[in-house]
C-alpha cells in the first residue's frame, strides 16, 4: 500500500471511529459507500480532507463512485490530477 | 469640537450599567441613529444611538467594564483625527467653569434623566438647581430622554461569575434565527411514513447517476421544492397583516460543520432540475465544511428542510428559519416506520397547510 493509499485509509479509519464504527479492515477496493463504514456527511468530510491534503479542488460533478468510490479509485484519481 | 456621548440611565434604581457590546472601534465613522454601544443592567438592555454625524474618537470604557449613569462613555468628532479631550472641557463646564456643585434632589434626578454630570452645567448659585439645568438643556441639543423603550430581549445577566466571550459568526446567526421564533408563532405537528420506498428511490438515483454520496436528504428537499412552487401559501411570510409570498422557492437546508450550524439556502431552486439541484447543495455542503460559504449562501431562505436522522434522532422539533413559515423536520426510522414533522407559523398557515404539505412529502416522486 503507498503512501496516498494509506493516508486515505487512516482518515477513513479515523472518521469511522468518530461514528462509532471500525474501518481497519476496509479493503482498498471495497466500495465505502456500500460498506456502511462512513455516512454521508462523513464521506463528505473525507472528500474536503482529500482537497487539503493532496492540493486539489474537486467539482462536484467529480464526486463519483466511479473516482471516488474505493480507497483505490480515491488514490489512482489524486495521482491522475497530480501529474 | 469634540462632543461626549454620556451614559444613559435606563433604571430608575440602577446608577451603573455595564458594557455589553461596542459596535464601533475608535476613527469610525458613524451617522445620527447609528447604534454605537449596548449597555446594560440586570433588567434590561439599551442601546445607545449616535447624536449627530460624525467620528468616534475613543472609548472611555470597554466591553464588560461597569460604568456610573452620567459618566462619558465615548467621544465623537468632526474629523477622526481630532483627540478626546481627557475631561470634559470648559465649554462644556461653562458659567461655573467645571466647578462641580452639589445639585439639589430635583436637579439630581434631572441630571440622571438627561444622563447629565453636575460638572457639565453652570450653577447660578451655591448648588446646582432644576433651573439650571432646565437653562442648560435649552441652550443646546443634549441627549435627552430615549423615546424608544428599552430592549429588555435580553437575558438578565447571570448572578454567579463567569467570563464571557464573543458569539461566533455561526453562533450569531443561530442566535437571529432563533429569535425569530419570538416574533413568528411557531406550531409543530408530525405524520408518520413508511421510509422504505424513499430509501429505495434514492438508492436507484444514486446508482443511475454513479453518486459517490446518498442524494436521500437532498432528494428529500427537492421534492419539498416542487412542493413549495406547487402550493405558494407555504413559501410564503407575514408582513404586517398582509402575506407576502414569495417568487421563488429558496430552500434553507441544515447543515452542521464541526460545533457550527448553518443553515444553507438553495436559491431560485425551484428553476433547477433534479440532478442540479442535487450538485449545488453537495456543493454548499462542502463550502460548509471547508468554512467557505458566502453571505448570501446562508441567506434569503424561504422555506427550510432539517434532518438529524444522522444521530439517530427519530423525532425534533427545528426552528424556523427567518421569514419562512415552514421548516420540515425529517428523523431517523425507528422498528421500521418513520416520522416527518413540521414546525411551522401559526400566524400564517394552519395545520392542515403542514399536514398536507408532509403527506406529500412522504412518497417520493413517480418520476424525476
Amino acid at each position: 500500500m503507498d503512501k496516498i493509499h494509506q493516508s486515505i485509509h487512516a482518515k477513513i479509519v479515523q472518521l469511522a471511529k468518530e461514528l462509532g464504527r471500525d474501518a481497519r479492515l476496509l479493503r482498498s477496493d471495497e466500495e465505502i459507500p456500500a460498506s456502511g463504514v462512513l455516512d454521508s456527511p462523513a464521506l463528505m468530510e473525507l472528500i474536503v480532507w482529500c482537497e487539503t491534503e493532496f492540493g486539489i479542488d474537486i467539482d462536484q460533478d467529480e464526486l463519483t463512485l466511479d473516482n471516488f468510490g474505493t480507497v483505490d479509485a480515491m488514490a489512482a484519481y489524486f495521482e491522475r490530477a497530480r501529474k | 469640537m469634540p462632543i461626549p456621548v454620556h451614559t444613559p440611565r435606563i433604571n430608575n434604581n440602577d446608577d451603573f450599567v455595564r458594557v455589553a457590546h461596542l459596535y464601533v472601534s475608535p476613527g469610525s465613522q458613524v451617522s445620527s441613529g447609528d447604534p454605537l454601544a449596548d449597555l446594560e443592567t440586570d433588567k434590561a438592555t439599551f442601546t445607545v444611538e449616535a447624536e449627530l454625524d460624525g467620528y468616534v474618537l475613543g472609548w472611555k470604557a470597554q466591553i464588560g467594564d461597569t460604568v456610573a449613569v452620567g459618566s462619558i462613555l465615548a467621544w465623537v468628532g468632526d474629523s477622526p483625527g481630532q483627540q478626546p479631550p481627557a475631561e470634559p472641557s470648559a465649554s462644556t463646564t461653562a458659567g461655573a467653569a467645571g466647578e462641580d456643585r452639589e445639585p439639589t434632589l430635583k436637579a439630581a434626578l434631572l441630571l440622571a434623566r438627561y444622563g447629565l454630570t453636575a460638572a457639565e452645567v453652570p450653577a447660578a448659585g451655591q448648588r446646582l438647581s432644576a433651573s439650571d439645568i432646565e437653562r442648560y438643556l435649552a441652550g443646546r441639543p443634549v441627549p435627552g430622554p430615549k423615546p424608544s423603550a428599552p430592549r429588555v430581549d435580553r437575558p438578565t445577566a447571570p448572578s454567579e461569575p463567569g467570563r464571557e466571550v464573543e458569539l461566533t459568526r455561526p453562533e450569531r446567526g443561530m442566535l437571529h434565527t432563533v429569535l425569530w421564533q419570538k416574533e413568528a408563532v411557531p406550531a409543530y405537528l408530525e405524520i408518520a411514513y413508511d421510509p422504505r420506498p424513499w430509501d429505495e428511490y434514492a438508492a436507484d438515483f444514486q446508482q443511475r447517476h454513479r453518486l459517490l454520496i446518498s442524494p436521500l436528504l437532498a432528494l428529500f428537499a427537492w421534492r419539498l421544492v416542487r412542493i413549495a412552487a406547487e402550493r405558494p401559501a407555504i413559501n410564503a411570510t407575514l408582513t404586517g397583516e398582509r402575506k407576502h409570498l414569495y417568487d421563488h422557492v429558496n430552500l434553507g437546508f441544515t447543515v452542521q460543520s464541526g460545533p457550527s450550524l448553518y443553515a444553507v439556502v438553495v436559491r431560485e431552486a425551484e428553476a433547477m432540475d433534479v440532478l442540479d439541484f442535487v450538485r449545488k447543495l453537495g456543493e454548499l455542503q462542502r463550502s460548509a465544511m471547508r468554512g467557505t460559504l458566502r453571505p448570501e449562501d446562508v441567506s434569503g431562505a424561504t422555506i427550510g428542510f432539517s434532518s438529524m436522522a444522522r444521530w439517530a434522532v427519530t423525532r425534533h422539533a427545528p426552528v424556523l428559519l427567518p421569514q419562512s413559515a415552514l421548516m420540515v423536520a425529517h428523523a431517523a426510522p425507528a422498528g421500521g416506520a418513520a416520522s416527518l414533522g413540521a414546525t411551522y407559523d401559526h400566524r400564517l398557515l394552519h395545520g392542515a397547510d403542514a399536514v398536507g404539505a408532509l403527506q406529500a412529502l412522504a412518497s417520493p416522486p413517480d418520476k424525476e
